[in-house]
């Protein structure tokens, strides 16, 4: 396990403490480490796929006021994703290995532990979507959820998982917008006439933006 | 006739079984509005023969174009008595429902009642898993499409796609370690839409998109629970009875909605127990109980699991083997069950025994009653 491997997960739990601008980060270092599992046609697609479904949402979400009500469950929902993880960790230990005729390729990913940051990420991003009651965030928690998955199935090295988790992404991706581009006020209305934007934005681009206006 | 006629019959009319509700759909979606409903009619009653004459003319073991046809697609009984209580249940569907506008939404029980036809039928769970993940997304592209819908969109996709992740994160585990069985089964739970996942607004147009995708949902849980052990059947057992706890104690003013997936709940421990005669049951509950709305009386009482209906005798077949695999779950249930017939029998204008006047509920509480003496018969003859 290298050690980009382990900002995988904590990249993703700082997305769903902090919020989207972490997103692109994740997205690209997950690409990082898959590419670094070693080059082959799959990897190098998967670690494509995983940049854009990073880096779309956050550039698409620049145009859109996001919702700026405060999250009362981000602490709880944070800790709960941190605890998971941890308990995810030690699992692995516990994890029944059996000792097969011929070792499976999970179970041999599971020894070397390049399997627990992706489900970790998974696990954190379903976290969110489940504790926050935002769209947005919710939305976040899904993307989160599809790079922990692409992770996985690179991983598991099954072409049948790829495809299956890609497609997800794509309709996580397309579904989003769409609701977001219906629900959402463009940034637009909120400019004023010289273009600059009125001082009610706030967004969660904006790192700690809401703690501050508490 | 030779064998080798025999077999291309066969297997023409069980591709044909799996293609009829695509080419229905696109009619539906073609036809002008005044006429979409008889057509729809017709496509429906016609891919309801099929699936019959497929049911009791299955695919004849052999080989077609250099594959033996067990390599072409699941071919088992449960999967082909699944497929015909989803061709009823999209006639139910049409007939309970008016004729719609929107093209996508029109046609859209038939689309999903096609992809979980063939969800169910494909050779590897994970591509069934797969197709039903694309019927999905047509679903909530559907839903969401028209204007002032996207949130309704929005609530179905969360949870639903919650369950995806699930059920995908589990398959990529090594089989039969703890989490594997406990993931992929709180993920079919969740995707099913089981009580408290299901949706909460009562949108009778989900339904559309929820009925067969539950249907097809609780196939594929049959079909992994041979290869995912014994967590996966404790765990789908245990989320069957915490829905039917939850309906019982919400009660029937407030938990009229958690009522309508109590046959998935019922259904869903009988697939924990290896029971799926009785899981059968529960599906043709649960395809045939219509809308739910408490107006509807033969709707109520099949849901609630009365007599003479489906859910009834389903519930007896699986009292008679839960207790073999644990009596306190067996208690368990059978006092949740008890709590919530109480409830909705204190209704008494909804169980009043009237033979419906609407021909949706005549066709419903026929098939109710029928598939209710024809399954346990089927069973004893030795069909599944």
């Amino acid at each position: 396990m290298t050690l980009i491997t382990v900002f995988v997960p904590l990249l993703a739990w700082a997305t769903v403490m902090w919020g989207i601008g972490f997103l692109p980060l994740l997205g690209i270092t997950n690409a990082i480490s898959i590419l670094l599992g070693g080059l082959n046609p799959l990897r190098e697609s998967m670690a494509v796929l995983a940049v854009c479904f990073a880096v779309i949402p956050a550039i698409f979400l620049r145009c859109y006021q996001l919702e700026t009500h405060y999250e009362r469950s981000r602490l709880s929902v944070t800790f709960l994703a941190l605890l998971l993880m941890v308990l995810l960790v030690l699992t692995r230990v516990q994890m029944d290995v059996k000792m097969g005729v011929q070792i499976s390729t999970q179970i041999k990913a599971i020894r070397e532990g390049v399997f627990f940051p992706g489900m970790c990420t998974l696990i954190i991003g379903l976290v969110a979507v489940v504790g926050y009651r935002g769209m947005v965030w919710q939305w976040l928690g899904l993307q989160i959820s599809v790079q922990g998955a692409l992770f996985m199935a690179v991983v598991v090295q099954k072409n049948v998982f790829v495809s299956i988790i890609g497609f997800v992404g794509v309709v996580v991706l397309l579904q989003g917008i769409l609701c977001i581009h219906r629900i959402l006020p463009r940034m637009s209305s909120l400019m004023d006439g010289h273009g600059e934007r009125n001082r009610d934005y706030d967004s969660v681009f904006h790192i700690g933006g809401e703690r501050d206006k508490q | 006739m030779s064998a080798s006629v025999q077999i291309q019959i066969t297997t023409f009319l069980g591709a044909l079984v799996l293609a009829w509700p695509f080419i229905g759909a696109l009619l539906v979606a073609v036809v002008a509005v005044e006429r979409s409903r008889t057509w729809a009619l017709w496509v429906s009653v016609l891919g309801c023969f099929l699936t019959c004459m497929g049911f009791i003319f299955p695919v004849s073991n052999g080989l077609t174009m250099g594959n033996t046809v067990a390599t072409l697609w699941q071919n088992d009984p449960i999967q082909r008595m699944g497929r015909v209580l989803l061709s009823f249940g999209l006639l139910l569907i049409v007939l309970e429902n008016p004729p719609l506008i929107n093209r996508g939404i029109r046609s859209l029980p038939h689309v999903s009642t096609a992809l979980s036809g063939v969800a169910c039928v494909a050779q590897n769970p994970v591509i069934g898993i797969g197709i039903l993940i694309v019927e999905l997304a047509w679903g909530i592209g559907v839903f969401t499409w028209p204007a002032g819908q996207a949130y309704i969109g929005w609530k179905l996709m969360k949870t639903s796609f919650v369950g995806v992740f699930l059920i995908l994160c589990g398959l990529m585990l090594p089989k039969e370690s703890f989490i594997t069985g406990l993931t992929i089964a709180c993920g079919l739970v969740v995707l099913a839409g089981l009580a408290p996942f299901g949706n909460s607004d009562g949108e009778k147009k989900q339904l559309f998109l929820l009925l067969p995708l539950a249907t097809a949902t609780m196939l594929l849980a049959m079909r992994l629970r041979s290869f995912e052990g014994e967590v996966f059947s404790l765990t789908l057992v245990v989320a069957g009875i915490q829905s039917i706890w939850l309906t019982s104690c919400v009660g029937w003013k407030r938990g009229g909605h958690l009522l309508r997936t109590l046959p998935l709940a019922l259904g869903f421990i009988a697939v924990g127990v290896q029971s799926d005669v009785a899981a059968l049951l529960f599906l043709s509950g649960w395809c045939f109980a219509g809308s739910g709305s408490l107006e509807q009386g033969w709707s109520i009482r099949a849901l609630s699991c009365f007599p003479p209906n489906a859910p009834f005798v389903g519930c007896l077949l699986l009292l008679s083997t839960l207790p073999d695999w644990s009596w306190s779950m067996a208690a368990l249930t059978v006092v949740g069950l008890l709590f919530v017939v109480v409830q909705w029998a204190s209704d008494q204008k909804s169980m009043m025994l009237t033979w419906p006047k609407d021909p949706a509920g005549k066709l419903a509480s026929f098939l109710l009653v029928g598939m209710g003496f024809l399954l346990p018969s089927a069973m004893m003859l030795g069909v599944f």
